[in-house]
């Protein structure tokens, strides 16, 4: 290549040399605890986020009722039979398809 | 399959089936390999502590997607800590600045103006010398130049560990051969 080509080869020669970076003793240990902790990290979003979604099904549920009970003082068709009329003609199209 | 990666391989099994703490034997096992993977790359003591750390909870959290049938987990681990090093490599880029010639020691200068390469030459010197001049090169070329040339890689090896194909590191190889040695021959006319 040129004609340092040898003196760089010597110079790749002495760096491999080197010494390399020996770990701690510790070291695994460090590991260790890094892991435990990251577990208990997961466990803690957990934790963390159970009463979040416990308290967003609990206000979607009390939605539910209160929207029931608004409809059926105010005399408007409630949730109920709206749901139990589009099951019915549901279910009489699919009796159509499956007994022709 | 040899013993060891026989070894891995059922620990890497029983870590999955919930024996957490037998990723310590991992640990034991290969921390002085990758501690000598990345002290090619970094000669502080703590900064390679903390990628090596970075290498095993990097493995710890993908040991799902370890498939033994594809490589031993030596292998998987050792290209874990060539992307950790390359990573550094380009982090390092980006903050560290041109080290002036007046930081290199007086041996490593002494070397350089010697016309023959008869001189002794210590591994310190020769690191110095290198850091220097291979702050040139671009992450990429540092990294396999490294891995060929200290670590004593084969281009399919270093193909295998990086993931790119081996023409490509033939050919960055040899770019980066010739930028030191431009980069040695500038330095040499400017003591």
């Amino acid at each position: 290549m040129t004609e340092n080509e040898p003196k760089i080869e010597k110079l790749f020669r002495a760096a491999r040399l080197t010494p390399s970076v020996t770990p701690p003793k510790t070291f695994a240990d460090k590991v260790m605890s890094q892991i435990t902790r990251s577990s208990a990290n997961n466990t803690i979003m957990i934790d963390l986020l159970f009463p979040k979604l416990a308290w967003a099904s609990v206000f979607v549920i009390a939605a539910f009722l209160t929207s029931e009970v608004i409809m059926n003082t105010s005399g408007l068709p409630s949730l109920t039979t709206a749901t139990n009329k589009l099951a019915n003609i549901w279910n009489s199209e699919l009796d159509h398809i499956i007994t022709p | 399959m040899s013993v060891i990666a026989e070894e891995d391989a059922a620990c890497v099994r029983s870590i999955l089936s919930g024996r957490s703490e037998r990723f310590r034997e991992l640990v034991e096992r290969h921390q002085d390999r990758i501690f000598a993977i990345l002290s090619r790359y970094e000669r502080d003591r703590g900064r390679v502590e903390d990628i090596a750390q970075d290498v095993f909870m990097k493995a710890w959290r993908h040991l799902k997607k370890f498939d033994p049938l594809k490589a031993p987990f030596e292998n998987w681990l050792s290209r874990i800590a060539t992307n950790a090093a390359l990573n550094h490599l380009r982090a390092d880029k980006r903050f560290r600045k041109q080290i002036p010639i007046s930081q290199l020691g007086e041996g490593a200068l002494e070397w350089l103006q010697q016309e023959d390469d008869s001189a002794p030459l210590e591994a310190i010197e020769a690191r110095e010398i290198l850091n220097y001049c291979m702050a040139d090169l671009t992450p990429d070329q540092k990294l396999i130049l490294t891995m060929a040339e200290l670590e004593g890689r084969t281009s399919k090896e270093i193909s295998e560990l990086t993931g790119k194909a081996a023409g490509t590191i033939r050919v960055n190889l040899h770019r980066a051969k010739k930028k030191l040695a431009d980069h040695i021959e500038r330095l040499q006319n400017l003591i």
